[in-house]
């Protein structure tokens, strides 16, 4: 069924041109090899008031990774409100989050539709628990706040094949974007927040020339020949909180301490955001 | 093809007010109801709310019809005196039954550019069905549309064009006045100059509101002298009003 | 007015009765000799400042960021590739020669039947305003009557403007020889063409379509002025990437510049694209550059809507002015609006303004000679716009 509120392409099936022969020239020719150290992440751009008639908004651009044909993330954020809730709605005695996380159809290799598909409403839902954990909730009962991301740039290699499965692995560093993005949002907006939070990820990654797996900090796919696992992490600095763990991957169940590595790590990325973040609001507020 | 416009009022029993108008191979029944009660997001707390819905004689409408009813609904609210009906809702069905075919045209079922010459059809049909309503009103309106139409060289201004004609059309204007003379719409596409514009605008006007003879009745005398084609629309909209009250009031 | 205790600071007043207040500024009262200006401090006719930035988006095929005050709009161009099999009501045109000559045959013509492009929904067009770009347009609802309405006009205009040409959107295969399947190619495929039998000529196998997606990042009011500038800026950035038909994977294949070329497919202007291996690609061809330029009436009485004795009564208070590029505030306020799309580009830029649409409704105030008028400073805009474009 075709969407009548939209203007619908040609009735049939339209494909994107496919690449000379599959995968094996992309692999050869795209892996780079992590260009910073392991425990860096890249350099990120952010400001906020982008959206002059919301009440909060903030545009995060991440650096690409220098070679060109890979893109960077790039996010904006709106935020409106604290507004009453709708009459229809049961009493809250406390704020209510609606976060909504859209990829633009431009965003990624494949153009994505106009409705949300199930990986954008995971996105919303993580990124709604990652902000519950900051917002002082109690102070705006019945009232709520429309959190929207739009991902204008998904972070993704145009030239990798499809074959590694690394949309997965893109869905995190999207989501740690979205949380630092949103954090500055909220506090462009004046809504209370016990501290900012921001978003990192660490993986496990394993590289050909390597013995054993090695951690590193905001990662790219198309850097590392494969990622093991990857947790994403939204961190309160000055509380030292976690308020949303987003762990995926495959792991030995014995070795416990490579998830708290891992989780260590993720935080460490997370802070290393989160000094972007205070000095981008320190430069609105000075 | 007809282009003597055909109208009748009153078709419905139900509605309020209704008209079907017939032109250029288009047929239109429209419907009003109103006024009535807004809904609370419809409401507004100075004016009538205008409610314009744009049926598609096959399928469910698109985002044409979107604009289509943007299009009539702006032009609407600007003849019905909204001040009058503080918080209600005027409603306007307009349902499309009919579209010129052509075995020459390729005819597509959905497509989302705004279809110009169903636009004066649409403006009429609503208007008609107003007055049948007898929603009050500012003033009424008389729509046309005038193609230009390049042939060997010369240009020439095709009124009531044929999908043959938009075809070839280089541009398509559709134009509406009020019954003060006053250019209520103005919808124009193609390639044209200023120049162009100003002689489209003059055939339109002369299409629109010739003078109204003062004299009643169905006897209208239509000049078949008159080079540019097309008919009067004033005059054919108050003997079409006048045609329907004298057959109310043939009792008396 | 209350008394001069309570007076209240200049946004507020301008939030409780906007009409009253933008009013005064347009219009001073005789003792204060302030020059008339609007409440965002531009004169009557002035428009916003256009900024435009181009290849910005990786994944498309053109983009373009337009920002023009506090509306900032992004517009991504992505080709996809539709084979003639997928297509429920093709009709094939035998060969590419007669083809072209029937294009030429149409264009002389000069209609507006668009043919192929209108047919088979090459070029899909789509407004994206639910992102929060101002409070009244919030996600999880379906595209509001004003995203249809723009995504309509946008889709009309790219057609009866003729922005893009159907012929490069075309894909070939000449069954014998794989040969290039470029727009760029023609020439010599016709002459190959020649040498055979008509049956193996290049066949059409496939469309490009272009799926032209805009979101709103901002919107203070103008959408549709801004939108139409980042579609021009972001197809005239659009640069397909070259392919070759492939009938056993009957898919589109890219070609990179390290592949030996083929014989034909040398006259392609590729474009020394980004990284090792590089895609060919080639430049969009884009016709003419319409820019489209929005204004607003004020009139002095709120809403034309008068009463039955006020219309009967002279024309007492019934001011107007006509706000160029309005802004949010303003729109609200304004009733009659009128979008004029021109195109100087004709002749060198020395020849006749062509107009390629006029819209104008919802009120009475704008007759003939305003209209008129109006032409010259659509064409004062055009300039701005192009300047902004290069």
């Amino acid at each position: 069924m075709s969407d009548r509120r939209r203007i619908n392409g040609p009735v049939g099936a339209t494909i994107p041109p496919v690449s000379e022969d599959g995968a094996s020239r992309e692999v050869a020719g795209s892996r780079g090899g992590r260009s910073r150290p392991p425990n860096a992440i890249r350099k990120m751009y952010l400001k906020t008031g982008v959206t002059p008639s919301a009440s909060g908004s903030a545009y995060l651009e991440i650096e690409t990774s220098g070679r060109s044909g890979v893109s960077g993330l790039k996010l904006s954020c709106t935020v409106h409100g604290p507004r009453s809730l709708p009459r229809s709605s049961p009493f809250s005695p406390h704020i209510i989050l609606s976060t909504h996380v859209k990829y633009a159809p431009f965003a990624t290799r494949q153009r994505r539709g106009y409705l949300r598909d199930p990986s954008e409403r995971d996105l919303g839902t993580h990124l709604e628990a990652a902000l519950r954990g900051a917002i002082i909730a109690d102070r705006w009962p019945k009232s709520g706040v429309d959190i929207i991301v739009s991902i204008i740039e998904g972070d993704q290699d145009r030239e990798t094949s499809k074959t590694q499965g690394d949309e997965s692995w893109d869905l995190m560093n999207a989501l740690s974007g979205c949380i630092t993005v949103a954090s500055a949002a909220l506090a462009d907006a004046g809504i209370d927040c016990v501290d900012t939070v921001a978003g990192g990820v660490a993986a496990l990654v394993s590289d050909k020339g390597d013995a054993s797996p090695s951690i590193v900090i905001d990662p790219i796919p198309s850097e590392h020949d494969r990622i093991l696992a990857a947790c994403c992490i939204a961190y309160l600095p000055t509380r030292d909180e976690v308020t949303n763990l987003w762990f995926k991957g495959d792991l030995p169940a014995s070795d416990t301490e490579l998830y708290t590595k891992l989780v260590e790590k993720g935080i460490q990325a997370s802070a290393k955001a989160n000094r972007v973040l205070v000095e981008c609001l320190g430069e609105t507020v000075g | 093809m007809t282009v003597i416009p055909e109208a009748t009022l009153s078709v419905l029993p139900r509605a309020d007010g209704s008209a079907r108008y017939a032109h250029a191979g288009y047929t239109v029944t429209a419907s009003v109801n109103g006024p009535i009660e807004a809904q609370r997001r419809d409401e507004h707390a100075f004016e009538a709310h205008v409610d314009v819905v744009v049926r598609p004689a096959a399928g469910t409408g698109g985002t044409r019809e979107r604009h289509l009813e943007s299009i009539i609904e702006s032009s609407l609210t600007q003849l019905i005196l909204v001040k009058n009906f503080p918080r209600q809702l005027i409603q306007i069905v307009l349902q499309i039954e009919t579209t010129p075919d052509n075995d020459y045209v390729n005819t597509k079922l959905v497509q989302a550019s705004l279809n110009f010459p169903i636009v004066p059809s649409l403006l009429q049909a609503a208007v008609l069905a107003l007055i049948s309503a007898a929603v009050p009103m500012r003033a009424t309106a008389t729509a046309s549309v005038v193609a230009v139409v390049s042939q060997e060289g010369t240009k020439r201004l095709v009124v009531d064009p044929s999908p043959r004609d938009l075809e070839q059309a280089q541009s398509v204007h559709v134009l509406a006045f009020t019954s003060h003379d006053e250019l209520l719409l103005a919808e124009s596409e193609g390639d044209f100059t200023v120049k162009e514009w100003d002689g489209v605008y003059e055939a339109a006007l002369k299409i629109c509101c010739r003078p109204t003879s003062t004299k009643a009745g169905i006897d209208v005398m239509l000049d078949d002298s008159e080079d540019a084609a097309g008919s009067d629309m004033r005059q054919f909209l108050r003997s079409t009003v006048e045609a329907k009250v004298a057959a109310d009031l043939y009792w008396k | 007015m209350a008394a001069p205790s309570l007076s209240f600071s200049r946004p507020v007043f301008a939030k409780l009765s906007p009409h009253p207040y933008l009013l005064r500024t347009l219009a001073p009262q005789p003792p204060s000799d302030a020059a008339a200006s609007r409440t965002n401090g531009r004169a009557p006719q002035e428009a916003r400042p256009v900024h435009i930035h181009t290849s910005s988006l990786s994944h498309a095929h053109g983009s373009a960021l337009v920002r023009t005050g506090d509306t900032t709009v992004i517009c991504g161009v992505r080709g996809e590739v539709l084979p003639v099999a997928n297509i429920p009501q093709y009709r094939p045109q035998a060969t590419q020669q007669q083809q072209d000559d029937g294009d030429e045959r149409a264009d002389e013509r000069g209609g507006l039947g668009r043919g192929e492009l209108k047919d088979y929904d090459l070029l899909v067009p789509n407004i994206e305003l639910a992102t929060g770009c101002a409070p009244q347009f919030l996600p999880g609802v379906p595209p509001t009557t004003l995203a249809q309405t723009l995504s309509t006009r946008v889709y009309s205009l790219l057609h009866s403007c003729r922005v893009v040409d159907p012929k490069s959107l075309r894909i070939w295969y000449t069954p014998p020889t794989e040969v290039g399947n470029n727009m760029d190619t023609e020439e010599q495929q016709r002459q190959q063409e020649e040498a055979d039998d008509g049956d193996d000529g290049p066949q059409l196998v496939a469309y490009w379509v272009l799926y032209i997606d805009l979101l709103f990042v901002s919107l203070d009011g103008n959408p549709f002025d801004a939108a139409w500038a980042a579609v021009m800026a972001a197809l005239r950035d659009t640069k397909l990437p070259a392919v070759r038909w492939d009938p056993d994977r009957q898919a589109a294949v890219l070609q990179n510049n390290s592949q030996p070329t083929t014989t034909t497919a040398t006259a392609a202007a590729a474009v020394p694209g980004q990284g090792k291996n590089s895609i060919k690609t080639t430049p969009l061809p884009v016709a003419g550059l319409p820019v489209a330029c929005t204004a607003a009436v004020f009139p002095e009485k709120k809403h034309g809507g008068e009463s039955m004795a006020a219309s009967a009564a002279a024309t007492v208070g019934n001011r107007h002015w006509i706000l160029l590029d309005p802004d949010r505030s303003e729109e609200t306020l304004c009733g009659e609006t009128i979008t004029m799309v021109v195109d100087c580009s004709s002749g060198g830029g020395g020849g006749e303004t062509r107009i390629k649409s006029i819209e104008k409704q919802g009120g009475v105030v704008l007759g003939r000679e305003l209209i008129r008028g109006f032409a010259g400073v659509a064409e004062k805009r055009w300039k701005e716009v192009r300047d902004a474009m290069q």
